[in-house]
């Protein structure tokens, strides 16, 4: 007795995946542009202000993600920022950008991994 | 329970140790800030640290990241240079005696480069460089666990 098992739908499945890491980065895109924000805040109230220099270096670095990359660039650009972060001969080193850009980051990644798991990808080994 | 103070130490202590890197920056090693009158030295710092939770049981384990400077008077960076080598290879993915903190060393490595030069006055110059560097440590069995709550 012959017997026949027809499988369908694989043009579909390959159209969807070639689309999904172009709707994702569309959905990271905001993601990351709010954790961007939330690291600007931090970042600002975390600075001591004496000239102001510090606190008014922080900004947003505009910059478009080549391919199906999401980018977003938070810089700390005042002239003496890393000797406050990395401090001087007279001056103990004072860890501020990058606790608060790794933390942010960490978090960022894990919020992406969580919106892929709810478009029903299994999502392991997230590293930060 | 992991003593946060002793890894401190474990760290400054295998520098410390070095003949070698005495020979390079022979004013010491220090935390932070280094004594009056010191021209050439090592500085360690707490960049970050964080205690996160393990995949199975929940126990978990530390991780510290230090900034290791080697910091020399003067406008030649060929000691600083010389010193960064060696922090680089007395630390990275070396063994560390954590005994007295009351863990065990999962892994140190080098994580990124620290490089810059600082004019304290018109004609005092210095130069710092060296590196952060992850401790990431476990505690000893049957040591007290931390709870599954990531802290930073």
């Amino acid at each position: 007795m012959a017997s026949e098992l027809r499988m369908t739908g694989f043009m579909e499945l390959k159209e969807s995946l070639t689309r999904f890491p172009y709707e994702t980065r569309a959905l990271a895109a905001p993601i990351l542009a709010t954790y961007a924000a939330q690291t600007i805040d931090a970042l600002k109230a975390a600075y001591p202000v004496v000239t102001g220099a510090l606190r008014d270096g922080v900004a947003l670095v505009p910059r478009v993600g080549r391919g199906i990359a999401a980018v977003v660039t938070v810089t700390s650009a005042s002239d003496h920022a890393h000797l406050y972060e990395f401090g001087t001969v007279h001056a103990p080193p004072h860890p501020t950008f990058l606790p608060i850009s790794g933390r942010m980051r960490r978090a960022a990644v894990y919020a992406i991994a969580a919106m892929v798991h709810e478009q029903g990808i299994l999502v392991t080994g997230v590293h930060d | 329970m992991i003593d946060p103070n002793e890894v401190d130490r474990a760290v400054i202590g295998k520098l410390s140790a070095d003949a070698e890197l005495a020979g390079l920056l022979p004013s010491g090693v220090y935390w932070d800030l280094a004594p009056e009158g010191a021209t050439a030295f090592v500085l360690v710092s707490l960049s970050t640290s964080r205690t996160l939770p393990e995949l199975d049981d929940g126990d978990t384990f530390r991780q510290f990241v230090y900034l290791i400077k080697a910091v020399a008077k003067g406008t030649s960076s060929a000691p600083t240079a010389a010193a960064d080598a060696r922090i680089l290879a007395l630390l990275d993915h070396a063994p560390l005696d954590l005994t007295a903190a009351g863990g065990e060393l999962m892994i140190m490595r080098w994580v990124d480069r620290v490089r810059y030069t600082e004019l304290s006055t018109a004609s005092e110059t210095w130069q710092h460089r060296g590196g952060r560097y992850e401790v990431t440590v476990t505690p000893t069995e049957g040591a007290k666990r931390y709870g599954t709550t990531t802290r930073q």
